[in-house]
């Protein structure tokens, strides 16, 4: 049961400045920001619409942290825009692996703080021993953590990878998909443009693992890592894109050794 | 008594419950008889307490000398299963 009172209003005051955020965004009409990932921006007409919160959905393995870090990388180097990295799970090391094969000199963009990673991981919160009682909660903590830094670091691209995880480790599903909005309604306030990842698991038919995540977002894009024969092949399809027409099927998707290439 | 030991409890203006959260810290402290420091912060108002401490969730109690943190509220068994380690932990320093 909701609780009335204090904590309720401090929801719908939340709820409400969102409403007038979403109704301002009706009243302009969205400027567009590219990504700068190669072949991108054409399958969407344009780019994403800037302040929008996208989900970038695909099983393990087939390339979500490598957009999304390549999405914040073509924002500094291309386009002067500073980005956020937050990283829910522990594989910020692993993400900064990927790069050093990309020759994306990363280490200078943070110097400059051009870029910023941040390990928010809850199970291994420097290396706490904890317990887990997810009854009743707040992300305010991820949501304060990312507001002081959108804030202070003038943050226009945001990552938030992955989402998928807060679902599983806090089990209340209509909760967290609560406090993600709150999240995303916060991020379109500051114009920063946001792609929150799921990671879904294979043979399911559901696109996002939750089934729900779909709806609070303004796009959904899938990524695809197929068995062909004895080989895989990469994908992606564009499943979902508020107020912009965009290319209805599957493309082919490579990454190289410059980041990732949409091709045919 | 200001020992190693203290409590942290993250809030937030919207943390459902908060009252039941203070409850059981300070009946379970007052079962015990532990004299811990019990600080409240609220993220809202102090978001960089909350970057500094890596909080994702209110609310979050850490147990401040023991490294443990409770994510969620626990029941009062759970936090008085950790607080008698703490009490332990305390009796041997006097004897030390
Ligand atoms: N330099 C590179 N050239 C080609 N392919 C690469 C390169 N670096 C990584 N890959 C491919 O990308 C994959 C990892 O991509 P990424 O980490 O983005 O996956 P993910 O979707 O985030 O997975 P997870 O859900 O497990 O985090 C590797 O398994 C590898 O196949
Ligand atoms: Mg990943």
């Amino acid at each position: 049961m909701v609780k009335r009172g204090k904590s309720s209003s401090g929801f719908m005051a939340e709820l409400k400045e969102r409403i007038i955020a979403e109704a301002r965004a009706l009243e302009a009409p969205g400027e567009r920001m590219l990504t700068g990932i190669r072949g991108f921006d054409e399958l969407v007409r344009g780019g994403l619409f800037r302040g929008a919160t996208y989900l970038l959905s695909g099983v393990s393995g087939a390339g979500k942290s490598i957009f999304c870090l390549e999405f914040l990388y073509r924002g500094a180097t291309e386009y002067g825009e500073p980005g956020l990295y937050v990283s829910l799970e522990e594989h910020l090391d692993s993400i900064l692996r990927n790069a050093r094969n990309f020759r994306w000199n990363l280490k200078s963009l943070i110097d400059q703080q051009m870029l910023i990673l941040l390990d928010l991981s809850v199970v291994a919160v420097g290396e706490k021993a904890m317990s887990l009682n997810t009854d009743a909660f707040t992300l305010d903590g991820l949501y304060a953590t990312i507001e002081t830094v959108v804030r202070e670091g003038g943050i226009k691209r945001v990552v938030l990878d992955p989402v998928s995880v807060l679902f599983l480790q806090y089990g209340n599903v209509g909760v967290v998909r609560r406090e993600l909005n709150v999240i995303s309604g916060m991020l379109k306030r500051h114009g920063c443009t946001s792609i929150f990842v799921t990671e879904t698991e294979y043979g399911k038919p559901s696109i996002t693992r939750f089934g729900v995540e779909e709806f609070m977002a303004d796009g959904v894009f899938l990524l695809y890592w197929e068995p062909e024969g004895d080989k895989r092949s990469r994908y992606i399809e564009i499943y979902k894109m508020r107020g912009s027409p965009h290319y209805e099927g599957k493309k082919r998707l490579a990454i190289t050794d410059n980041g990732i290439v949409i091709l045919y | 008594m200001s020992g190693r030991f203290k409590i942290i409890i993250f809030k937030s203006d919207r943390t459902p419950r908060y009252s039941q959260v203070i409850k059981t810290v300070r009946s379970s402290l007052e079962k015990l008889g532990l004299n811990l420091d019990v600080e409240e912060v609220d993220v809202s108002k102090n978001p960089e307490a909350a970057v500094r401490s890596g909080v994702v969730s209110t609310p979050t109690i850490d147990i401040v000398g023991l490294n443990w943190r409770f994510i969620g509220l626990p029941t009062e068994d759970e936090l008085m299963a950790i607080l008698e380690s703490v009490k332990e932990e305390e009796r041997r320093g006097e004897e030390g």
